[in-house]
Parts: C-alpha cells; sequence; structure tokens
C-alpha cells in the first residue's frame, strides 16, 4: 500500500489551514492513528512555519512544495523552497532541561520534530532547500 | 481557540483553553491568555481538556508566562491534557517548571501546595 499527495504553498501563515484540511483528509483517506496524525500535523507546523519566516529574508510572494509519501510501514514528508540554505538536521535543537530563565525562544519547534520523526535527511540540490522526515508507522 | 476564565473553590483562578493550539489558535489566544495568567502575577489552574494539539508556538505562550509568573511566587497547574499533547508538554520541559494534574482537585491541591 502507498499513497502520495503533494500541496504548493504561498509563503504566507494563512496557507497552513490549507495544509491541514488537506492532510486531515489525506490521513482520514490512509487510517492514520491518531499518533501518526499529531506527529505529522506537529512536523508540517514547524517546518513550514520554519519556511515561511525565514526561507526569505526579503520578503516577496514564493511558494514551497510539500509531499507526503505513506506506505505500510513509514510516512514520509518532503519540503522543497528555493530560500537562502538552511539545514534543520544540523541546526542546534533547545535543550529543554535546562532551567527556566536559561531557555532560549528558539530552537523548540525543531526539538519537537526530531522527538517525533526516525530520521531527517537534507541536501542542496539545484538552488533549493530539499528536506525529507520520516516518521515510522504503528508507534505507540 | 476559546478561551474562558472561571473562578473555583478557595477563589482560585481557572482558564479553560479549548481548540487547536498551533500559529493560528495561538495568536488568537495570545494577548488575552497574557492578561490573564503572567500580567497578573497570580497562581493560576490552565484547564487543557479541550486542546486537542500543541506545537512549539503555543508551548512559547505557556512558557513565557510561567517565567512571568514563577519569580513572583505564583505558580501555573496545568489540568487534564489529553495524552499526545501532555507528552509534547513533558518533551518541552514544561514538566519540570509547571506541575500537571489529572483533574481539578489535584490541580487546586498542588496550586495550595498541599
Amino acid at each position: 500500500m502507498s499513497a502520495t499527495v503533494q500541496i504548493t504553498l504561498q509563503n504566507n501563515a494563512d496557507e497552513l489551514q490549507r495544509l491541514n484540511e488537506l492532510v486531515a483528509q489525506f490521513g482520514a483517506d490512509n487510517g492514520f492513528s491518531v499518533q501518526e496524525e499529531y506527529a505529522v500535523f506537529l512536523c508540517l507546523e514547524e517546518l513550514s512555519t520554519n519556511i515561511i519566516n525565514y526561507a526569505w529574508p526579503n520578503g516577496g510572494e514564493r511558494a514551497f512544495d510539500v509531499r507526503l509519501t505513506i506506505d505500510d510501514t513509514i510516512i514520509k514528508l518532503e519540503f522543497q523552497d528555493d530560500g537562502i540554505p538552511f539545514d534543520p538536521s544540523k541546526y542546534q535543537a533547545q535543550d529543554v532541561s535546562k532551567p527556566l530563565a536559561e531557555r532560549s525562544i528558539g530552537g523548540l519547534g525543531i526539538h519537537l520534530v526530531r522527538q517525533q520523526s526516525s530520521e531527517m535527511f537534507y541536501e542542496r540540490l539545484d538552488e533549493k532547500n530539499v528536506l525529507f522526515v520520516k516518521i515510522k508507522r504503528g508507534q505507540g | 481557540m476559546e478561551l474562558t476564565v472561571e473562578t473555583l473553590e478557595g477563589d482560585i483562578r481557572c482558564l479553560r483553553l479549548a481548540g487547536r493550539m498551533d500559529l493560528k489558535g495561538t495568536q488568537s489566544i495570545e494577548s488575552r491568555f497574557n492578561d490573564e495568567t503572567g500580567a497578573l502575577k497570580q497562581s493560576v489552574v490552565v484547564d487543557m481538556a479541550g486542546v486537542s494539539f500543541i506545537a512549539s508556538i503555543g508551548i512559547r505562550l505557556l512558557l513565557a508566562n510561567i517565567k512571568q509568573l514563577n519569580p513572583a511566587g505564583a505558580k501555573m497547574v496545568f489540568c487534564r491534557p489529553q495524552k499526545l499533547v501532555e507528552d509534547v508538554l513533558r518533551l518541552s520541559g514544561l514538566d519540570a517548571v509547571a506541575e500537571i494534574a489529572t483533574d481539578e482537585a489535584e490541580a487546586v491541591k498542588m496550586l495550595k501546595g498541599v
């Protein structure tokens, strides 16, 4: 069993709503468990928000692609944008064990994505950031 | 998102949240949540039972207000989070700076420190 869905989003936070609706339908069609759906929503929200907020420092109307592929064992998320090079798999995640006053604001989203996924793979290809995130199925 | 404020027995303030604490949901309650928690410098129970999803933006809102309360000797206690939401609260380290209660009675006890 395998299925794929793809969407092109503008660099605008309102687009996340459209992404969520598409993914909710895709999840229902393909029998996502509650936990799988949560992990997918979380990874999509954090990584799409990063792209929208940071990929194009000069702003303007830009677009990026998100693709979901599912088979019996893995849910794969793929992000492609032509923004400035950024490798989330190397980004320093927030140390959540630090005392309250010393915690920084950034890095929490990446920390949560790492907790919810089994693998992250990044490459810079043809002037594009290409990021794959894998979520193992059937956990919990 | 929805945010309602109640007063529990013993004059304890309780905020009930409902909806998805994603970017849009969190932005919709952010200023009221700040006004009703951190700005008051008073201990508060935050009932999470109606929250079905939380992302880092939601965690940051909670954390920013805990940072206001704790130095003032006040606490935030979370009440009845759904399992997957509770997992994210703990993965974010919020359980180190605020307690998580399984029901309202326990939340009130934690808040009073008994």
